[in-house]
């Protein structure tokens, strides 16, 4: 078994550390009120994410039958159920488990995520919250990026400063290909076939997200609404409330106001049922089951809400300045394979 | 051609006519949809350092290279001077573009070298690699803190970390990726 350049003392010093961080995270978040939830990693269904390569469990039961059980890749659908029964303000930090992803320094398909809901709140109030959580793990970050005050701009002015394009300007997929040519970028000759929202990550992942800060907090606002998602919209913009956060570089949380309006719901997962549909017949993959009950949760009385989830993992690799997300794991799955 | 998706850290591929060599390949899934390689390409002639995000499904045009098996003589300070083993035919690689072989490569050894049309791309060296250690402070008496460690001088001149109870003369195995120390080699 390789150890990831690590030694063993340096094994049980990273677990030592990890737990700090996981236990100041639940009490800032005890302190302001919010309660702690533990829901399931198994569950029957799944929300349809085209994104998302899902962990499949075969369940074995003399009464009910077999039938496939999904380890979950977030526990979204479970926190919102509690949400809609009138829970209050959540936080959960959870093992999630996302398949089909390279093992690499940034990624475990089994991690841990925090994940906090507050209700009658938006997206900027969240950040808010982010920012005072940042400053209350600042004393244990060894790089010391926490306590530099946060960068935050929308995605449009993070591409016109870090590509000089215009992206309100640019909502057209053949304008957005010309920026990529003039920037240079290497395209294929089938380009026109891409959706706008392929256009734009070929440039933002070149161009724009490896150029952020580093030495500071960095948050990007105001999605395009084009990456569809369950965010609510700017009204009037072309633009989306919705934030993700970049803590050395590396993107560590995000956040949207989340769209209550069960219409739009239905039809996100209308979109989304008939993308994995789409995957699963080109991969020859049975589909996974899904939960047709989901967008019901949004009855009258949701409160608006906004949720966030943050990579645990990847918070404390950068807290203990750690390179690879191996060094902050025990028994990544790149050494136990 | 071949699709993106299978682009590899150490692959050659030809971009706007000129090749480079994959030094950084990462997976990105940003949203619904497509999965994209992001990478990170060396010019091996000129150090350039380029960068270039594809569709998986994109087609790239990967180039044919010959790899062959060369002694590595000497460095001058300014290019490392090799041999070929089948001809003992004698040529140099200049260091740009290949600034921490200085460190890794020991001398009589022999490395393959990727070759495009005559120009050497690449040079390989193994994932793990035994050097003696030539430079080490005897570890303090009485320290016996677990896990202590110190850093060491090994035979290429590269400096790492290791255990405190690595001695002088002592032989290591070391991840040459990452630079780190991996076991200490009993011989």
């Amino acid at each position: 078994m390789v150890l990831s350049g690590m030694l063993n003392h340096e094994q049980i010093e990273a677990a030592r550390f990890r737990s700090i961080i996981l236990r100041n995270l639940r009490m800032f978040f005890d302190e302001k009120g919010y309660l702690e939830v533990d829901t399931p990693l198994l569950s029957p269904d799944v929300i349809p994410e085209s994104s998302i390569s899902f962990f499949t469990a075969p369940f074995h039961n003399e009464f009910l039958g077999d039938r496939d059980l999904y380890l979950v890749p977030s526990p979204e659908v479970f926190m919102k159920k509690l949400i809609s029964w009138g829970s209050g303000n959540i936080y959960q930090i959870s093992r999630c488990f996302r398949n089909e992803e390279q093992l690499g320094s940034l990624h475990n398909p089994e991690f841990t995520m925090l994940e906090w809901y507050t209700v009658e709140s938006d997206c900027m109030e969240s950040l808010n919250v982010m920012n005072e959580l940042l400053h209350a793990l600042s004393p244990f970050d060894t790089r010391g990026i926490c306590r530099e005050k946060p960068e935050v701009m929308t995605v449009a002015q993070a591409c016109w400063r870090y590509a000089g394009f215009d992206l309100e300007k640019t909502q057209e997929p053949r304008e957005l290909i010309q920026t990529a040519l003039t920037l240079g970028l290497s395209v294929p000759p089938d380009v026109h076939t891409d959706t706008w929202e392929e256009i734009f990550h070929r440039i933002f992942l070149t161009f724009v997200e490896p150029e952020l800060p580093k030495d500071r907090p960095c948050f990007l606002t105001e999605y395009p609404k084009q990456i569809d998602c369950l965010a609510k919209d700017i009204p009037g913009t072309p633009w989306k409330e919705r934030w993700e956060l970049y803590l050395g570089g590396w993107e560590l949380a995000n956040c949207y106001s989340e769209e209550t309006e069960r219409s739009r719901v239905e039809s996100f997962y209308r979109r989304g049922y008939e993308r994995v549909k789409h995957i699963c017949e080109t991969k020859g993959r049975n589909m996974p089951h899904v939960d047709g009950s989901f967008p019901g949760l949004f009855h009258q009385d949701f409160p608006p809400c906004s949720g966030t989830a943050l990579g645990v993992d990847r918070l404390i690799m950068t807290l203990a300045g750690q390179k690879k997300i191996q060094g902050v794991i025990l028994f990544p799955l790149s050494d136990i394979l | 051609m071949i699709k993106a998706g299978s682009i590899e850290k150490g692959m050659a591929l030809l971009i706007k006519g000129q090749p480079y060599i994959v030094v950084e390949r990462e997976f990105v899934n940003p949203g619904k949809g497509s999965a994209f390689a992001r990478l990170k390409l060396k010019s091996p002639q000129t150090g350039q350092v380029l960068r270039e995000t594809y569709k998986t499904q994109d087609s790239v045009e990967e180039i044919t290279v010959e790899d062959r098996d060369c002694q590595y003589l000497y460095f001058d300070g300014e290019a490392y001077h090799f041999m070929y083993t089948d001809t003992y035919e004698q040529f140099v690689i200049p260091q740009q573009g290949f600034e921490d072989m200085q460190y890794l490569m020991k001398e009589g050894e022999t490395y393959r070298i990727m070759f495009w049309e005559h120009t050497p791309l690449d040079i390989s060296i193994p994932y793990k690699v035994v050097y003696v250690v030539t430079e080490a402070e005897d570890a303090v008496k009485g320290d016996t803190v677990t896990g202590a460690t110190k850093v060491v001088t090994l035979e290429t001149g590269l400096r790492i970390k290791v255990p405190i109870f690595i001695k002088q003369g002592e032989k290591v195995l070391i991840n040459t990726e990452t630079k780190e120390y991996i076991e200490r080699v009993n011989t």
